[in-house]
Parts: C-alpha cells; structure tokens; sequence
C-alpha cells in the first residue's frame, strides 16, 4: 500500500507539467470533455466512471488538478457524508425486503380478481398493481422486472400483443418513480435543497392522473388489440412466454402457494387465477402489507411523529416486520429451516441493497464531479446568461411560459445521451436556477417571492422527474425498458414500441400539469405550513404537525 | 444475469468469484470485496437501528441525535460497497453501441476500460489519503453535533480504506483482460446492463425454490446455493 501511494505521489509530481500545458480556455475544454465523455459512454464505461474521468479532465482542462481532486474526493465526500441521503438505502431495502414478502404477487392477484370484467382487465389490473407496489418499493427497475414476470406471461396468455403486453408493465412500473419512496425524488429535493416532506408527496396526485390515463387507454384503444396481433414477434414471444410461465408456475407449486378453485382445479396464487378464485381465499394479507408501509412512511412524517428520513427506516423496520410474517407464519416447513430461510432472505436484501446502493452512489459521485466541471467551465452560467437574454420575468406571461416549456421539454433529447441519474446531476442545477426566476410569473398569487419559488421547486421537480421518467423507458436509453426485455426475453425494440402510445398519454397529462401547476402542489399544502400559505394566501395559516 | 445472491462455495473460495480465475491473486482480492461488501452491508443495517433509536428515545423524552452518526454510516455503506458491487457486475453501463463491436475489439476495449479505470481509481485513492491526512492532522474535521462538535475525520479514513479494494478489483480486471479472460463488472451484453434490482426480482422466485428446496429437506440450503451459482456462471 504504502508503494502504491509513493508511486501515485510521484505520478502526480511527473503529471503536474502536463496538466499545465492540458490547461486551455474553457469553450474548447467543454467540447473536449462532452466528446470525451460520450466516447467513454459509447465505449460501455460504467456511467459512474465515464462522468467521474470526464469531468475531472475538464476541470484539470478549466482550472487544475488540485481544484480536480477537491471536486472528487473533497465534494464527493461532504454530498455522501448526508443525513438526508439515508433515505435511499432505506428505500432501496424496504423495497427488496417487500419483494421477498411476494407483495407484488399478491397485489397482482387482488386486482386481477377485482377488475377480470373490465375491457382489458387484466391490463387494468397490472397497472393498479403496479401502482400498490409502487406505494412499497423505491426501486422503479425492481417494480418493472416483477411485474414483467409476473403479469407479461399472463397477459400473452389472454392474446395481448407483446408490445402492449411489455410496453404496459413498463410504463407502469416506471411511473412509481414519483410516488414515495422515491429515489430520484430523494435527490431532487437535495440538489435544489427543496423541502423533503412536500417534495415526497407532490407526485401523489400526477401519479394518480397518469394511472387513470393509462387505464383509459387499456380500457379503449388497447383492449381493440388483444386478440388480434399477426405481427412476428409474437409468434417467436410464445415461446418464452411458455417458458416464464411454467417457471412461475413451478416456483409457485413448489413453494406450495397453490389453492382449490371452485372446479377443484389447482392454481397458483400469482395473478390471475382471478377468474376461479374466490372472495375469500383472495391474499388479502397483500393488502394490509402495502397499507402498513404506507402507513407507516407516509402516515408517520405527515402526522408528525418522524421526520421524512426516518420514516424511510421505520419503513424498512416495518418491510422487514412484514417479511417474517410472510415467510415465517404463512411459509410450510419447520421452524428451524424456516428460520434459515428467513436469515437468507435478510442477508441477501442487505447485500442487494448495498450493492445497489453503491451503484447508485458511484453516479451520484461521477454526476457531482461533472456538475462541478459544467459550473466552473461556465456552462451553467452561459445557458443561464443566455435564458436571461431571451426572456426576464417582465415578458410577457406567454413567452415566459414558451420558454420554460422549452427547457422542460430539452430534457428529452438530453436523455436520449445520458443516464436519467446523472442526467438530473446535470441538469437540474441548470433549470431549476432559471426556473426560479420566472416563479412570480407562475404563482403570481404567492404573498412572497420566497413562497412562489418554494412552489416553482416543488413543481419543476415534479415535471423533472415525470420527464426522466419518460427518458427511463425511452429509446436509445430507456432502462427500464431494457430492463422488461430482458426479464421478458424479447428484443428492447418491441418494448420501445410498446411504450410510445403510453408515452403519448404521458405527454398529454404533461401538459395538464404544466397549465395546472397546483395538481403538483395540492397534496404538498397539506403537508407544509409554507407551501399551503403560498398557494392559498386568502385561506389563513394552517398549522402542520412537525417532529 | 447476475446471481442476486452472493454464494457460498467450496474450498474457500470466494463468493462471486470466476471460474476462470487466476490462482491465489484473484481469491485474494475478491474475498476482500466481499468483506467490505458485508461491512457496507452491516452499515446499511446500523443506519436502520439509528433511526428507530432515535424516534424511540425521542418518543421516551431523551435526546439522541444520530445526524453525524448516519452521515458516516452512509459513507461507510456507500464506499466500502463499491468493490463488491463491481465483482457482481452491477454498475450500469452503456452496452448497445459496443455490442456491435467484434471479440478482438471487445477484449481491447476491457483492456483500454480497465487500465484507465485503475488509473483515475488509483489516483483517486492516493488523493482521498492525502484528503484524509490533512483532515486529520494537525486539526482534526470536527462538525457541529447539537451543543457540541462531532469528528468527521474518521469518516475520511473510510472513504480512502474503502476505495482501496474497488482500485484492486480494478487491477484484476486489467490483468483478466490482458489474460483474454472477461473482467468483473462484465455483464450482460445486450443493449444495458440489468442492474441488481431487477436480478434480485427476477431471481426471487428461484429463490424461494431454494428455500423450500432446503424447507422440505432436499437438497440443502448449501447444495443448492451452490448448484445454483453453477448455473449462473453458465449463463455469463
């Protein structure tokens, strides 16, 4: 080790004169580190590690090398060393702790048994599913990946087309990315150091719009599908189809989560026996598991007993409560094995989460470092200068809400480049500055200036982070859509496909929240004291509980 | 698709580790990533405890305030977490421009990835040692903790420890690549890596055979874990 270190001193003294003569004005050095780190990405770098050595050559480029290791280990470090960011890994273990307690299954088959009558019930039910799970797991590929296994070999059993099918799962899983507990919520809110509480719960009611929205399109346009697609694919899908489903079915009747129907049939308890099973022996216990979560995040900071990031680990207390129920009380076998199990499941949850925890971090990391580059190169300045130029808070209303439309919509570009993680790094301290701006524009209503930008916050992060949610499922990028072909073992372009017509009623609900900002601030006024005086002036201040 | 489970194996060999590995060096190396994995592991579960400690004294009409205590542990999950989440291969990465590239190209581009990686990781160690010693001496980082201060500095020394095996890790990929052998952190290759959550989702059913498997008494836990590791090294 000590080796190691004297051989890097060294290197560092040999490289000083070279990060001397590396050192050019910052126009060049942008486009340097922009191609560098597109090279980087296309090479198949980890993301974490193509951000992280982009933008440390350009802040050598800008400014120097001791400047480039302050930004690394120096701002990385105090944006980790964060009591707020705790709630991610809390999330993210609540999140795989209700995975293993088969919530997401039996969410599935609640809902396949409550709307088996509606016109494309079943695509109805996935995405009320996919909205329960939500309410439980903070991991948006997690919700995607179970729901993909869980209701895709179904729905191509009952003739949806693939791309519908996966296309469906997809956009519903991905939506949660707004609902708590939300990670990308959880840094939104620290990056522009927008109030956590409001900032958990401003999605709720867009959510709710956005799942409506979809289910109309089932219901309507998607249900005309079903039955009818000639396309190839989903000749070739059937295959793999079959084989997912007799692996669900296996797992299922190994594990003895198996019930009589009323035909006496044996069925698994995963989705959608819905058409034998009973009122009864529905697994209503899926039900109080998502309810206690909700209870217990939600509930715990909006009455006052805890603030948001300790209800993120009361949160984990209760997913890890709820597994030993499930796998202890409701699991055939012994005691002592059953106890094994248990411990597995727990040690493997741990290690999941920080494994991914880690990989999350490692973007978070790279997207800092190249944050910093973007601020000192003065490229957060420029665009900010340049925005400042076209429009200021004077102009008129219709332009003022032109060009933030503008900025919102160069999101999507953008996120067919970048990663949505680093992606927010990046570009949410570009637009939610400008935005910030123009809030009296917005909420002219507001009694102070401070007021109508707390709500410009709260609103920007809400469009921001339906709009990476949009970036997560779209082509060239879309994770979450690579994620579903991979669990559905079909090509990303069917998925990509599948996607659009939901992407559309995502635009459209979009819109409805641009020209109605307080759909995205509603639930926050009843959450803050301040956000609820901004947005009703005239009805008096509320008192809101605090820890 | 990546084990959602790190496995126990036989013969002492380390969890997650190749089949192809390179004697001795390699155990070495990833035994150590898999220990930092647990402590970051463990952190993740102290975080846990602080929290309901904390509610829990409040609600008694104590004081306990874990701000720095957390603050740490997140660094300590987060940086001693980073080796072990590379030999499981869950950092994401851009796959669908280089899947296009041939074998040759590919072997060059694990080589190129990997020697610039341990670069920029071991320059990056050497600074957050250097970081950690001035945050130390003469004058300890110290940050406010209610009426009195709390050490930061430790924290630090975490920071710089815990980047120590993920710099190692990065070594032993570029000799597996100049060896022609595929590095840790080479996942699937077709269009974007599926990170963790979705494996651990797609994985829980087979789990749960698993644990029922071991429940009714046949095979064991230990037989199958391992069987199960086998068939996941097939299909990398």
């Amino acid at each position: 080790m000590t080796s190691l270190i004297a051989m890097t001193a060294g290197l560092h003294a040999v490289a000083g004169p070279v990060f001397e003569v590396m050192r050019i004005n910052a126009g060049a050095a942008i486009w340097i580190t922009l191609a560098i780190l597109f090279v980087l990405l296309a090479f198949r770098f980890p993301i974490g590690f193509a951000l992280g050595i982009a933008g440390s050559i350009g802040i050598i480029m800008v400014k120097s090398p001791d400047v480039a290791i302050a930004t690394m280990v120096g701002q990385t470090f105090t944006t980790v060393y964060s009591f707020t960011l705790t709630i991610i890994p809390m999330f993210l273990l609540m999140g795989l702790f209700m995975v293993r307690a088969r919530v997401a299954e039996y969410a599935l088959e609640l809902a396949a048994f409550f709307f088996r009558k509606l016109p494309g019930g079943l695509g109805v039910a996935t995405i009320v599913a996919a909205a329960g799970f939500s309410a439980v797991s903070g991991s948006s590929i997690a919700k995607v990946a179970t729901m993909t296994k869980l209701a895709v070999p179904e729905m191509r059993r009952h003739g949806y087309p693939a791309s519908l099918a996966t296309g469906l799962v997809t956009v519903a899983g991905t939506v949660g990315v707004l609902i708590p507990p939300s990670t990308f919520v959880v840094l939104y809110a620290v990056i522009t150091g927008t109030e956590m509480g409001p900032m958990l719960v401003a999605g709720l009611l867009p959510v709710a719009i956005s799942f409506i929205a979809y289910i109309i399109y089932i219901m309507t346009f998607g249900a005309r599908q079903i039955g009818k697609s000639k396309r190839p694919e989903d000749a070739d899908f059937r295959e793999s189809v079959d084989a997912l489903q007799a692996e669900v079915r296996a797992a299922a009747l190994k594990e003895g989560n198996t019930r009589k129907t009323d035909t006496g049939h044996l069925t698994t308890s995963i989705g959608l026996s819905a058409k034998t099973s009973t009122f009864r022996n529905l697994p209503w216990r899926g039900l109080i598991y998502i309810v206690v979560i909700v209870v217990v995040v939600l509930g715990g900071f909006l009455s006052g007993l805890y603030t948001p990031t300790e209800s993120a680990g009361w949160g984990a207390l209760a997913a890890v409560i709820i597994l030993f129920i499930e796998r202890g009380f409701f699991e055939r076998g012994h005691g002592r094995t059953k106890l094994k199990g248990l411990g597995l499941h727990v040690r493997d949850s741990l290690l999941d989460t920080a494994a991914v925890t880690s990989m999350i971090f490692f973007i978070v990391c790279g997207g800092i470092i190249f944050a910093k580059f973007f601020s000192l190169s003065g490229v957060t300045q420029g665009i900010q200068r340049s925005v400042e130029g076209w429009v200021t808070p004077d102009s008129p209303t219709a332009l003022v809400y032109l060009i933030v439309a503008f900025l919102l919509f160069m999101h999507i570009p953008l996120g067919m480049f970048l990663e949505e993680m680093s992606l927010l790094f990046l570009y949410v301290p570009i637009i939610q500055p400008i935005g910030l701006k123009f809030a009296t524009v917005f909420f002219p209503n507001a009694p102070t200036e401070t007021g109508a930008e707390q709500l410009m916050s709260i609103w920007l992060g809400v469009m921001i982070i339906k709009l990476t949610e949009i970036g997560m499922v779209m082509p060239p990028l879309g994770l979450n859509s690579f994620v579903a072909a991979g669990a559905a073992k079909i090509k990303a372009g069917v998925v990509f496909r599948g996607t659009f017509p939901f992407l559309i009623v995502d635009v459209i609900v979009m819109i409805i929240m641009f020209f109605w900002p307080e759909i995205s601030l509603w639930i926050p006024s009843l959450v803050s004291g301040n956000v609820h005086n901004a947005l009703f002036p005239d009805a008096g201040a509320t008192p809101v509980p605090t820890p | 698709m990546t084990s959602a489970a790190p496995a126990r194996r036989p013969g002492g060999l380390a969890p997650g580790i190749k089949d192809d590995r390179i004697p001795v060096l390699e155990n070495i190396v990833v035994w150590i990533s898999a220990a930092f994995g647990l402590i970051s592991a463990l952190a993740t579960l102290a975080i846990v405890v602080a929290f309901v400690a904390e509610v829990i004294a409040r609600w008694a009409g104590h004081s306990f305030d874990p701000t720095n205590l957390v603050s740490g542990l997140l660094v300590t999950a987060v940086f001693t977490g980073m080796a072990w989440t590379t030999i499981r291969g869950e950092h994401i990465s851009v796959q669908f421009i280089a899947e296009r590239f041939g074998r040759r190209t590919g072997r060059v581009l694990d080589i190129v990835i990997w020697i610039l990686g341990s670069a920029y990781l071991i320059w990056l160690v050497y600074a957050s040692f250097e970081t950690a010693a001035a945050n130390t001496w003469p004058y300890p980082e110290m940050v406010p903790d209610g009426v009195s201060l709390a050490p930061r500095w430790p924290w630090r020394w975490v920071l710089a420890i815990g980047m120590v095996p993920f710099a190692l890790v990065a070594v032993l990929n570029v000799i597996r690549a100049l060896m022609g052998r595929a590095p840790y952190d080479d996942v699937d290759r077709s269009g974007m890596a599926v990170p963790v959550e979705a494996a651990v989702a797609l994985d829980v059913t087979q789990d749960e055979v698993e644990v029922v498997s071991a429940i009714e008494g046949t095979p064991t836990i230990d037989e199958t874990v391992v069987r199960n590791d086998a068939d996941t090294e097939g299909t990398k």
